[in-house]
């Protein structure tokens, strides 16, 4: 056991004692032997499948904490993984996803996050990732992007009560907003089979319909060949906006100032694409 | 003055050795419902004069905490004895089938036990309790600290217990005189071969989720023990989780330990696990199978600011540890030191 990254110190507190086992694991299940065992598979889709580009990685700190922003869609969390990968190979950092609980709580779907570094979407665990001067990337619109339809793609869902402003306001760390496209037209969600909420009340909050699942079963929840783009906005200092945490206010007006951006470039970024499969 | 419940258990055994160490201490109260002063040694023939000769410290008393009126009793005893320091141990290290029993012992006994503390004017008390209180949830944080509340599974083993610890909360507040400790004790291995995750641990197959694979903790008991210790010495107050060192996917944790996995899926594993319970077959209860579906780790920084405690083995070594004793059964694996 190393405790050599608690060394950080911040306004949040004391870094909580979590080294890397001799498992390498870390206190939230990431594993650098899955991480490292899934990148050339992660490679060959970014580059191959999604024939992913990707701009304004410069402007991503190379050091210190930092939540990335993110707008969220597709009948399955293909995003998540998509920035993991870019934003690694593209900075150099590992990424904390924090994954909504239908997502972070699905069998084998949950745990993959986990290894990969996903956390549970909560205030208590991001606070601890930056402590730990980690990159945590965030979902604002949560289970609403994922839930949108195909006819609503591209269209940003609310951003939540503005949690993710007052914790950058409350750990004094920067955001960095993140237009991301292809997620919906990988897993196109067609529709959604709610009932399953009753019977399993542990899993998805509905069952995705999209061209190919349930249709092939889970040979549907493959990836189509959507053409990827990523746009890195430029980094913001939460403290020139709102001054203290309770301010709903201006909590919300900065929450829908990086939504209101992370829109304009997502239409920027549809509009050059072109097609998007083809 | 130090006294005892639960004494003679796996754990009070353990203390007893430690405070018989203690050059401070001049005399110590071992209280149990067995009369087992022969458990101190190892089985050996010695009648209860040689044991008690070569523990000249220990004044040993046989209380059954499940009668009532017990209060009463222990009052007299500790206030006679003049102890002036209480470790509460009696409490169930396993889940058992015996739920009226565990109930009077975990929930009304300590309820005794807190009167009697009152009653004979204990300055301190150190009590268990169980981290597996907070509940194996979805939702749990990546870390349970003290502050979370306790959310056990609607399974008696752990309700009593979860209950036993509320109460302590309330008798603390009651009490500001007396510095109460709920120390919140992780899972323990190795233990007494027919303790819960000993046992689960060292069979061949062990049940596991299909699809889920939580990080978990273990503490080797020595470091239990040592954890209570040095909370008593900080006259620590309120409620402290004791962990191990680190922590480990139960996909790796069986591997370590050459050990399967049986996996199961969640809802018909949850189904399985009831029915063969409530049939008596197996002495897991069925909601113990969402601790291996879900995270619990708990958060041992109060513990380590409050007394600057650090667990000496760490979950690998655990680990060896109970690899090499199940290689060496029928050897009781609680007898084994590391």
């Amino acid at each position: 056991m190393s405790d050599a990254d608690n060394a950080s110190t911040s306004a949040v507190g004391p870094a909580h004692p979590v080294g890397h086992d001799d498992d390498g694991f870390d206190a939230y299940g990431k594993d650098p032997a899955v991480i490292n065992s899934l990148r050339p598979a992660l490679d060959a889709l970014l580059d191959r499948w999604f024939r992913l580009t990707i701009e304004g990685q410069s402007q991503v700190p190379a050091h210190g904490r930092v939540i990335f922003v993110a707008n969220h869609g597709g009948a399955l969390p293909w995003d998540t993984v998509v920035l993991f990968g870019a934003l690694l190979r593209a900075t150099g950092r590992e990424v904390r996803p924090l994954v909504e609980d239908p997502v972070i709580t699905a069998p084998f779907l949950g745990t993959l996050m986990s290894r990969i570094g996903g956390v549970r979407a909560s205030q208590e665990n991001a606070t601890r990732l930056l402590s730990r001067d980690e990159a945590v990337l965030v979902f604002p619109e949560g289970m609403q992007g994922l839930g949108k339809s195909w006819g609503r793609r591209h269209q940003l869902q609310r951003f939540g009560r503005g949690g993710f402003v007052r914790l950058a306001v409350r750990t004094q760390t920067v955001l960095v907003p993140v237009a991301v496209v292809g997620g919906e037209e990988t897993s196109p969600l067609l529709g959604k089979v709610e009932a399953l909420k009753a019977l399993l009340p542990d899993m998805a909050p509905w069952l995705p319909i999209t061209p190919l699942f349930p249709l092939l079963g889970p040979l549907g929840l493959l990836p189509l060949p959507a053409r990827w783009r990523i746009r890195v906005g430029e980094p913001i200092n939460p403290a020139d906006h709102v001054s203290e945490e309770g301010d709903a206010v201006a909590v919300n007006a900065l929450a829908s100032r990086i939504r209101d951006r992370i829109q304009k470039d997502v239409s920027e970024l549809v509009e050059a694409r072109g097609g998007a499969w083809l | 003055m130090v006294a005892v419940t639960g004494a003679f258990g796996a754990l009070g055994r353990r203390l007893l050795a430690r405070l018989e160490e203690d050059p401070t201490i001049d005399r110590i109260v071992a209280i149990d419902v067995r009369s087992g002063l022969s458990l101190l040694e190892d089985g050996n023939d010695d009648d209860h004069a040689t044991v008690l000769l070569k523990h000249p410290k220990l004044s040993a008393h046989t209380v059954d905490l499940t009668t009532p009126g017990t209060d009463r009793e222990l009052a007299d005893l500790l206030r006679g004895e003049g102890a002036g320091s209480l470790f509460h141990l009696a409490l169930l290290s396993t889940p058992t089938h015996h739920q009226e029993m565990a109930h009077e012992l975990e929930t009304v006994g300590t309820h005794y036990v807190l009167n009697a503390t009152a009653s004979a004017g204990i300055t301190r008390l150190v009590m268990l309790s169980s981290t597996m209180c907070y509940g194996a949830r979805p939702d749990n944080p990546a870390f349970l600290t003290e502050d979370h509340p306790l959310r056990p599974p609607p399974s008696r083993a752990l309700k009593d217990k979860a209950d036993a610890d509320k109460d302590a909360g309330r008798f603390a507040a009651e009490h500001p005189e007396i510095a109460v400790c709920v120390a919140r004790l992780g899972a323990m291995i190795p233990t007494a071969k027919d303790h819960f995750w000993t046992r689960t641990l060292s069979r061949r197959l062990v049940p596991a989720v299909l699809g889920y694979d939580p990080l978990m903790q273990f503490m080797h008991p020595d470091d239990a023990v040592a954890g209570l210790l040095a909370l008593w010495r900080a006259s620590a107050r309120g409620p402290v989780n004791v962990v191990g060192q680190g922590y480990l996917p139960l996909s790796h944790i069986l591997t370590r330990l050459e050990r399967a996995p049986l996996y199961l899926p969640a809802g018909l594993g949850q189904s399985l696990v009831s029915a063969l319970w409530q049939a008596q077959l197996i002495d897991m209860p069925p909601h113990f199978f969402g601790y291996l579906r879900w995270s619990w780790l708990a958060d041992d920084r109060r513990l380590k600011s409050l007394t600057g405690f650090v667990a000496k083995h760490d979950i690998a070594t655990v680990l060896t540890i109970l690899a090499t004793e199940r290689k060496m059964m029928p050897t009781p694996i609680d007898e084994v030191r590391p």
